[in-house]
């Protein structure tokens, strides 16, 4: 599937969406030491949000953020993206310290984040674009990229002409147009219905199994973590901390089979029994979370 | 201030507007003709309170062979585009300014909403001052009128863009300013600029006649406000559906389509889904 769009003096390249040996090296991600706090609307005092967290992500791997709502996933996830400036800590990526979104982190937003001005086409050919292709060389990367995601005939259409899941495939197909090193996911799939869930899935693994791209995806679902990663790191709220990691050993390929249903239950239980003991404690009357 | 004229979140917003785009609303009209014609028989109204429709048709007439109202109509419009091309343009171009820049905004905000409370027409004796009776007083006022209401809207429409838009451009490589506005803040905020368009096209015209009545020695507000002062209530009468009539098709030929091509066309009327 290699095409001649190396045009000289362009920073973006396209070739194969194929793994290739060197890509598997790139998207390390190191996140050190990283605190949020925010400003309390009310009394305008510091709330820690996050953090201390550190953790490693190596090239290629998927690994699944987790944890009950309040522990900062989200969060995390951003200031890896740059679009949050960390109170404290830094992000590292391949050796060089994150300050500001960038192309190389790649994000797919839960509300699928589509411009609605913007054929699905030209939404997935606007990474190429900024990275200086011509129309003609971006429309046809769109076009690679979208028959990827199994919507190669949606192109002209508008976002909103479009069901939840089918926009959650050109979200993906966007960042992924863009060629980023780290695929980072914001509860992609919350928003679409279980059986539609379950198929883009099993989509995602499939592409990421050619792309061998860095993805640190973000959910709540015990069983999505145990159906998708390589490692689940489980959060606790308040503020949000790892809490436990859990390497899941399953051949990715045989995860979404009848047979491995067991077993993959089986993992998600255990982070089940850890998400558990993550939760919050309830608030007391007068609302402290602290305790 | 225009979103109250936004369609509300229809099922189908689309056979709506086509069906509206087919059928002007004849029969209304027709309604509306006929009781004009049979109220002065019902009830002995004076001819000078409300001209009949005879009369009105064949001043109409007289107005049209003679070429007086095109006359008038022609110049009330060359206006109404001057002023309107004015305003919008400006309107736009400090919206986009304001919307991104913070210091700008906290400057301005507070001098943009005394002035949008100033209906354009409060302007007309200083505009007389400054400029003189003619083109010139109409000129300001009506585009002082589209200024703020083009802005106004922009500056709306510009704030309703979710954040995550800006987030996903800057997070597939637009990290430049230009390329923001470009790809998210002018396309963004086209619900907001397109609705102030329309509002201070609408309320441009509207004025344009009054000040007219005013400051000015020719236009359609002039043939009025002469004609009331010789008790020629058939031409008041005509320039009312002149003016009337204008609206409808500026509206529908001019309007709507740019609505169709853009907002409409992206989802983005009636519940926008972003």
């Amino acid at each position: 599937m290699a095409s001649a769009l190396s045009g000289a003096g362009r920073s973006y390249r396209h070739d194969s969406l194929a793994a290739t040996p060197d890509k598997c090296t790139l998207g390390r991600v190191e996140v050190k030491e990283v605190c949020h706090e925010y400003l309390s609307p009310t009394d305008k005092t510091p709330v820690a949000a996050l953090g201390p967290v550190s953790l490693q992500v190596s090239a290629g791997e998927f690994l699944c953020l987790l944890g009950p709502s309040g522990c900062g996933k989200s969060t995390l996830l951003m200031i890896i993206a740059g679009l949050f400036n960390p109170t404290a800590g830094t992000v590292v990526v391949d050796g060089v310290a994150v300050t500001g979104p960038s192309r190389e982190r790649g994000v797919v937003f839960q509300d699928y984040a589509l411009l609605p001005w913007k054929t699905v086409r030209s939404n997935v050919a606007l990474g190429p674009r900024l990275a200086g292709a011509s129309r003609r060389e971006a429309n046809q990367v769109a076009d690679e990229f979208l028959e990827l995601v199994g919507m190669p005939q949606a192109g002209d259409r508008y976002p909103h002409e479009l069901s939840g899941g089918m926009r959650q495939r050109a979200a993906v197909a966007r960042t992924l147009a863009a060629k980023p090193k780290v695929l980072l996911m914001d509860e992609p799939f919350a928003a679409v219905d279980a059986q539609t869930r379950g198929v883009l899935q099993e989509e995602l693994i499939g592409i990421w199994a050619r792309t061998a791209q860095t993805v640190v995806f973000v959910t709540h679902s015990v069983e999505e973590a145990a159906l998708l990663a390589d490692r689940v790191v489980v959060m606790s709220t308040g503020p949000g901390r790892v809490q436990e990691e859990f390497p899941v050993t399953l051949p990715h390929e045989d995860r979404f089979s009848r047979e491995s249903a067991t077993r993959v239950a089986e993992v998600a239980a255990s982070l089940l029994a850890s998400v558990r003991t993550a939760q919050p404690r309830r608030p007391r009357r007068g609302g402290s979370w602290s305790g | 201030m225009n979103t109250s004229e936004r369609p509300k979140a229809s099922l189908r917003p689309s056979t709506f507007a086509r069906r509206a785009v087919l059928r002007p609303g004849l029969v209304p009209v027709a309604v509306v003709l006929g009781m004009w014609a049979l109220l002065p028989s019902l009830d002995h109204l004076p001819v000078y309170k409300l001209p009949h429709l005879a009369q009105v048709a064949s001043e109409l007439w007289h107005l049209a062979v003679t070429g007086a109202i095109f006359n008038a109509l022609g110049d009330s419009l060359s206006r109404l585009a001057i002023a309107f091309v004015i305003g919008a343009t400006l309107g736009v171009a400090v919206g986009v300014a304001v919307a991104l820049s913070r210091a700008l905004n906290d400057f301005l905000m507070p001098l943009i909403a005394f002035f949008n409370a100033i209906a354009g027409i409060a302007w007309i004796p200083l505009a007389i001052v400054w400029f003189g009776f003619g083109s010139g007083p109409v000129l300001f006022v009506i585009a002082n009128n589209v200024f703020f209401i083009v802005l106004y809207n922009t500056l709306l429409g510009a704030e309703r863009i979710p954040p995550v838009m800006y987030d996903a451009v800057r997070t597939l490589g637009g990290d430049r300013r230009r390329t923001i506005v470009r790809e998210v803040l002018v396309p963004g905020a086209m619900v907001g600029v397109l609705g102030g368009l329309r509002t201070g096209l609408a309320f441009a015209w509207r004025a344009l006649v009054a000040v007219e009545m005013i400051a000015a020695s020719n236009g359609l507000g002039f043939m009025s406000i002469q004609a009331s002062r010789v008790f020629d209530g058939s031409t008041v009468v005509s320039v009312i559906l002149v003016i009337g009539t204008v609206w409808v098709l500026m509206d529908r030929l001019l309007l709507r389509p740019v609505e169709a091509l853009t907002v409409r066309r992206w989802g983005m009327l009636g519940g926008a889904d972003l």
